[in-house]
């Protein structure tokens, strides 16, 4: 069956469901994990004013991986719990649903496994925009976690 | 991990795919299969031709069954051949994603396996609206094939 499974987190709650869902499917298929947190590009609402937009953008690159490290060790961490072997990838500068699609191909995985949610839709969205992006884009099987 | 995993498939492409991937994965994890087909009723503006819009759902309910049986036949096929375990199940009435919810529910399933697309979205949607629609309001994970 599946043999190198994608599990996408932004750290969300839902995302946690996901990383769970994902390992154990991964361990009762022998499978391994690779773990994915994507970040889009920074966009200033100000539009170009320099040194400033620098500045900003900086720190919102630094704070996005800092997190990103933090979000990943807690999925490898599930994964080894489990006897899974598992890498981790922050990718930085697609956006996020691309960022998954892409990753996918990269690094050869036959399944998908993401939160009906992530960050930004809890509670607003029936399904999040992500997660129906790549439902929409991408070419693999996705299991979809709530 | 899964238990009993509930495919839902309307004849289609995409939906015979989802078959091939869902009896693999119920294979793989020693999990049974229930087979779902679920039709819409048949609707006419006609409300007032009562006895012509009578035989005209008689006459389509009687064709959907026949073309259940052999949906539905696929799955056993399919289950049969992989030595799962299997049951099949027709239910006809609106709306459609709320039959598979039930169909879950009352089976006592803990994964839907379905495609990207039905019958009357390929080509037309990204993806397809009961998919999307049972991605909503279902609390189970699904696992979505194009």
């Amino acid at each position: 069956m599946y043999k190198r499974i994608l599990i996408a987190t932004d750290g969300s709650e839902r995302s946690e469901r996901a990383i769970e869902q994902g390992v154990s499917l991964a361990k009762s298929l022998g499978a391994s994990v690779v773990g994915l947190n994507a970040m889009p590009t920074y966009r200033a609402f100000v539009g170009s004013v320099g040194d400033i937009t620098n500045t900003l953008e900086d720190d919102y690159r630094r704070a996005a991986e800092e997190r990103s490290t933090v979000i990943l060790s807690d999925l490898d961490k599930a994964a080894k719990a489990a006897g899974v072997p598992c890498e981790t990838h922050y990718l930085y500068g697609k956006p996020v649903h691309q960022a998954i699609i892409d990753a996918t191909d990269t690094y050869d995985c036959d399944l998908v496994v993401m939160a009906s949610h992530g960050r930004g839709s809890v509670g607003t969205l029936l399904l999040g925009s992500v997660t129906q992006k790549v439902l929409m884009h991408g070419e693999r099987p996705v299991l979809v976690v709530r | 991990m899964y238990k009993r995993i509930l495919i839902s498939t309307d004849g289609s492409e995409h939906s015979k795919r989802a078959i091939a991937q869902g009896v693999t994965l119920a294979r793989s994890l020693g999990a049974s299969v229930v087979g779902l087909n679920a039709a819409p009723s048949l609707s006419i503006d006609a409300n007032k031709m009562d006895d012509i819009s009578h035989s005209m759902e008689v006459e389509y309910r009687r064709a959907v069954e026949e073309q259940s049986r052999a949906m539905l036949s696929e799955i056993e096929k399919a289950a049969g051949e992989a030595g799962v375990s299997c049951q099949t199940h027709f239910l006809y009435g609106d709306p459609v994603h709320r039959s598979i919810i039930k169909a879950a529910d009352d089976n006592h399933c803990d994964l839907v396996v379905m495609g990207s697309h039905g019958r009357g979205s390929v080509g037309t949607l990204l993806l397809g609206s009961v998919t999307q629609k049972v991605l909503a309001h279902d609390e189970r994970p699904v696992l979505v094939v194009r």
